[in-house]
């Protein structure tokens, strides 16, 4: 350098650079000042600002199980739908992406749009829409949008078996029958894949393989059978319809089970559209509802009576001739009897016989069996909702309701607890818990979970069960209340239940009955209990009458189900030539040998769907997504559109199905 | 030109190899650009994996520029530096039209709305990050051969102003006003550190305002930046939504981090996590410790680069060894401080870590400048 650079210069530059060095360390120390600052004293308000949007996400569902009946048909399945989801805090123009978003939806702009100007992380736009809008709203590829596969609820038979089933609400979860008692089963584990959502709204670390190995819930396989509940609803709606009543109940067990082969209520709904229906038929009568049993009550007074030996079934009461005063009530019966055994008393329905032989056992006995046969309590069916009765504690009976608890006043049963203790007279005296769920497997069909029979406790001795079985025995023979419920050739032990109902005002209405029989057969070999209940039939009202004929149909229907066939009798044969097989095996179905869809479907054309399953049409309706209408239940009898038409992606396809006829 | 104007590097380190000449000043820079390599991975493999199908793909772009660097650094550092006095003019003209082919549509290549790289065969070269070098080169050289005059408005002041400008044009241009005003305030150092009149830089500054009135009030995304800045919470969809990210994610780090590869804002919620805002997602997986240690790095290797000043044989020495450690220095604690809120976002990289091939040369260039002074302290070429 010149040599006009003098010390003194060269001192202050030396000065000024380390005035700078240090100038320098001043800034890194309120830079390292400021990392403090917000990495330790800001980190908690920040942290949880941070969580908030990317770990306040909604949870990815797995798909829901299958619900099967107890021949593996099923009955809820769940359909892969998407659903529309927006980040709103990645999007920057709400109004225009909102505007194409409606157009593709199909909705209202400014709902759209102001959902897109929430202040979340993430917000359902459009939830489970069919394939036409997600596939144009794909199209329109938005910042910030995207679509999840989020699967729907599907009930193939509608109406079948709708308070069995119950149905699952729009975040797949259980509301009501099995869908809701099973809920955790069928829905399986919910993955919290929340906090792996980047900003794009994408599933980070769920690669699009992942999505099909979706986690999916269990399946639950009913002790339901669906043909015989399709016939029992049939019945039940005929009957209720013909007598304009305003609803009624049937149910069907295996009484040495438990098992619940069908179960019906009406009113229904559809659970495809539970919305659409009053929340009131969403109401499983069988099991809230409770109302008096009536003259059907007198078989557990009989019960009672026998089992305390306190009298047989030859035993005599003299029965008034109709008309008896009681604690400063009258109590009338239908027909003027005289002396009646008791087994009469029951064949005949005498009120005061019943009331007679009641105060014979006493209020403390009577009290206990009817404890013993379930009731005043929950039977712990699984579903949910259960309604225990009213049996009131037997010290505070006056002699006036000992005797009216006797035909079946003052007392409250649901529907299920009268099968279930018809169903424990059927079993020798052994009450068995009713159920509706067989077993429950995984997706690859092993055994989760199965529930076995289960003993709730003894009702009353194997002997007298079968003296009161005799004695119900004669209800359906000439001359008895229940004539109508006969099935010939099958014995028939049951019991007929015309009971007043409440007036709301209190007392007795005039007019509003329940029909009631409630029984099983064959009576010397028990395969099926059988409950019919009908509410408030206009023009009659007797049990017998208005619930016999249903009882009738119902239990051959069931007896159908289940193979029995008629005793000892050579030309019955004609039936066992039907390939109806036990019910625990799968029942052998089809004639007709399905034609192989995949020829036609490589060409692009509609294959011939005539005689595949529901769940073969269902799967390839979805793998060719076709929009799919299904009618009935078994296998495909009709199509449309006709096989070999050109197939395009998202027709409508409507498939009518029967079940396949035996021996056709 | 002749004298040594200090003494006391004779002798002592003639004899050590020059890559090795400071030790510290080494070790820091590899140190953080080992930070570098990793952040750049972590950062950028969701993006990476996004766009290019490999999760890999910017770590090794930044391998292969790092390897570049390293031999740039190794060569410029084993060269004395007297050498370089007399690049000064080609180098300043070579950038410069590099700086205006940039402009020209066709041969400047475009990217988020900005003209700023060169693409030369397979690789594309960002002038403006050698017009940094440049322009040192010139200062150097200009300061120590008028220092007598450092306090001259039109000997000095101005001429030296007129030659950054003439960089900062086309560089505005661009636009790229962060690069543009990182060259005038190293400008503005190295005249102060020369000893220009404070007056002189006051002016100039004042005079800067309206015309950064013009080029940022004027300009919606740059007063945006501006408002943001103020009050990023405001706005946090829309203009606070880079800076906020960049809280959370330092907050969610707190003093351990969540460990590498932990970041979640660096999942698109951060936007570029891997050039701008790379020391957000260190702080977020690093946590506190790591983002002091960085900074810890820089600060040595400013020092390193002051002594290397102070130490240097002769005003060209220092003057350059200055102006690299500016290069590093200025624009770690810039980026740091936008990073931190403290500072409107300028579109600034992280010196060694963040992802960028001219960026990371440049700096590697700064270092072996910076080691080829403080390797030739007591002879010349």
């Amino acid at each position: 350098m010149t040599t006009g650079v003098s010390k003194n210069s060269r001192h202050w530059l030396r000065l000024r650079l380390v005035i700078l060095g240090l100038g320098f360390t001043a800034g890194f120390l309120l830079l390292v000042g400021r990392a403090v600052d917000l990495q330790v004293i800001q980190r908690e308000h920040l942290l949880a600002r941070a969580q908030r949007e990317f770990m306040r996400q909604v949870e990815l569902t797995p798909r829901r199980g299958i619900i099967f009946d107890r021949n593996q048909e099923e009955l809820a399945v769940s359909l892969d739908t998407e659903s529309v989801y927006a980040r709103p805090l990645g999007i920057t123009t709400p109004k225009q992406t909102g505007q194409m978003l409606s157009q593709a939806l199909a909705m209202p702009e400014e709902q759209v749009v102001k959902r897109l100007k929430e202040e979340r992380g993430f917000v359902w736009v459009a939830r489970r829409i069919n394939p036409d809008r997600a596939e144009a709203v794909r199209s329109l590829e938005l910042a910030g949008v995207g679509l999840i596969n989020e699967p729907r609820r599907f009930y193939p038979y509608s109406n079948l078996a709708c308070h069995v089933l119950g149905f699952a609400g729009m975040d797949a979860k259980g509301l009501e029958g099995v869908e809701a008692q099973y809920d955790t089963v069928l829905r399986g584990q919910v993955s919290k894949v929340t906090s792996l959502r980047d900003a794009l709204g994408r599933t980070i670390y769920l690669t699009p393989a992942a999505f099909t190995t979706l986690p999916e819930g269990h399946h639950v396989i009913l002790t339901v059978d669906k043909r015989l509940q399709y016939q029992v609803e049939k019945i039940l709606a005929a009957t209720v319809a013909k007598y304009r009543a305003i609803g009624g109940q049937a149910v069907v067990m295996v009484p040495q089970t438990g098992e619940v082969l069908a179960l019906a209520s009406l009113p229904a709904f559809n659970p495809n559209v539970f919305g659409r229906f009053p929340k009131e038929s969403y109401r499983n009568r069988v099991i809230t509802d409770t109302f008096e049993p009536g003259s059907t009550f007198k078989m557990f007074v009989a019960a009672a009576a026998l089992n305390t030996r306190k009298a047989a079934p030859h035993s005599q009461y003299f029965c008034e001739n109709g008309e008896w005063g009681i604690g400063g009530r009258v109590i009338h019966d239908t027909h003027e009897y005289g002396m009646l055994s008791l087994s009469e008393i029951i064949k005949f329905s005498s009120n005061i016989g019943a009331a007679k032989v009641g105060m014979g056992v006493g209020a403390e006995e009577l009290y206990n069996t009817f404890k013993n046969f379930g009731f005043g309590r929950p039977s712990e069916v699984d579903l949910p909702g259960e309604s225990r009765g009213i049996l009131r504690p037997y010290r505070s009976w006056r002699p006036v309701d000992l005797a009216n608890i006797c035909f079946g006043q003052g007392v409250a049963v649901t529907g299920l607890q009268l099968a279930q203790a018809v169903a424990a007279v059927a079993n020798g005296g052994v009450l068995m818990r009713p159920y509706l769920v067989k077993a429950v497997v995984d997706q690859s069909g092993h055994l989760v979970r199965e529930n076995q029979p289960q003993v709730v406790g003894r009702a009353m001795g194997e002997r007298e069960a079968g003296q009161l079985t005799a004695m119900l025995l004669e209800v359906t023979q000439p001359g008895g209340t229940g004539t109508q419920a006969r099935v010939d050739p099958f014995p028939v032990a049951g019991k007929t239940g015309t009971a007043q109902k409440l007036d709301p005002s209190g007392g007795y209405s005039q007019s509003d009955y329940m029909a009631i029989f409630a029984g099983f057969l064959p009576a010397d070999n028990p395969k099926a209990v059988v409950l019919v209940v009908v509410d408030t039939p206009k023009g009659q009202h007797y049990g017998g009458v208005v619930a016999g004929p249903a009882w009738s149909s119902i239990a051959r229907a069931a007896l159908d189900t289940l193979g029995t066939q008629p005793p000892s009798q050579g030309a019955q044969m004609v039936r066992a030539a039907m390939p109806q097989p036990p019910a625990r095996t799968q029942p052998a179905r089809a004639q007709r040998r399905p034609v192989d869809p995949a020829p036609a479907l490589a060409q692009g054309k509609m294959p011939d769907l005539r005689g595949l399953t529901l769940r073969e049409v269902l799967r390839l309706a979805r793998e060719q997504r076709l929009l799919i209408q299904v009618n009935g239940w078994g296998r495909v009898v009709t199509q449309s559109p006709e096989p070999g038409l050109i197939l395009e992606p998202r027709q409508e396809l409507r498939v009518d199905l029967q079940p396949a006829e035996g021996g056709a | 030109m002749a004298e040594a104007w200090n003494n006391n590097g004779n002798g002592a380190s003639s004899k050590a190899a020059p890559l090795i000449s400071d030790p510290w000043l080494l070790v820091s820079a590899l140190a953080l650009t080992a930070f570098g390599l990793v952040m750049v991975y972590s950062s950028s493999s969701a993006l990476a994996g996004k766009r290019y199908l490999d999760s890999a793909h910017f770590f090794k772009h930044q391998l292969f520029h790092v390897l570049v660097g390293l031999g740039v650094m190794t060569w410029l550092a084993s060269l004395d530096y007297e050498r370089y006095r007399r690049w000064v003019w080609y180098a300043l003209g070579g950038v410069l039209l590099a700086l205006v082919l940039v402009l020209i549509p066709g041969i400047g290549h475009r990217a988020g709305g900005a003209a700023r790289w060169l693409r030369l065969g397979i690789i594309s070269v960002q002038p403006a990050e050698l017009a940094k070098v440049a322009l040192v080169l010139f200062l150097a050289r200009y300061l120590a051969e008028h220092q007598a005059e450092s306090k001259s408005l039109f000997k000095v002041f101005m001429p030296c102003l007129a030659v950054a400008g003439a960089l900062v044009l086309p560089i505005l241009a661009e636009p790229d006003l962060g690069m543009s005003l990182t060259l005038l305030s190293l400008t503005m150092v190295m005249l102060g550190v020369a000893g220009t009149r404070v007056t002189y830089l006051a002016v100039i500054l004042a005079a800067a305002v309206p015309l950064l009135y013009r080029l940022v009030w004027l300009v919606p995304y740059r007063r945006d930046r501006v408002f943001a800045f103020l009050n990023p919470w405001e706005d946090p969809a829309g203009t606070g939504f880079q800076i906020i990210h960049s809280f959370l994610a330092l907050g969610s780090g707190g003093f351990w981090g969540t460990g590498l590869g932990g970041s979640k804002q660096k999942l698109f919620y951060l936007p570029e996590p891997h050039t701008d805002f790379i020391l957000a997602v260190l702080g977020e997986e690093l946590g506190l410790w790591g983002l002091a240690t960085v900074l810890a790095l820089f600060l040595v290797l400013v020092w390193r680069g002051v002594q290397t000043a102070l130490n240097a044989r002769d005003l060209f020495g220092t003057y350059l060894a200055l102006g690299c450690t500016l290069i590093v220095g200025l624009q770690a604690f810039v980026n740091a401080a936008v990073v931190m809120g403290m500072l409107p976002t300028k579109g600034l990289t992280l010196p060694f870590l963040s992802y960028g091939g001219s960026s990371i040369v440049t700096n590697f260039a700064c270092v072996g400048l910076l080691l080829s002074v403080a390797g030739h302290q007591g002879r010349r070429a």
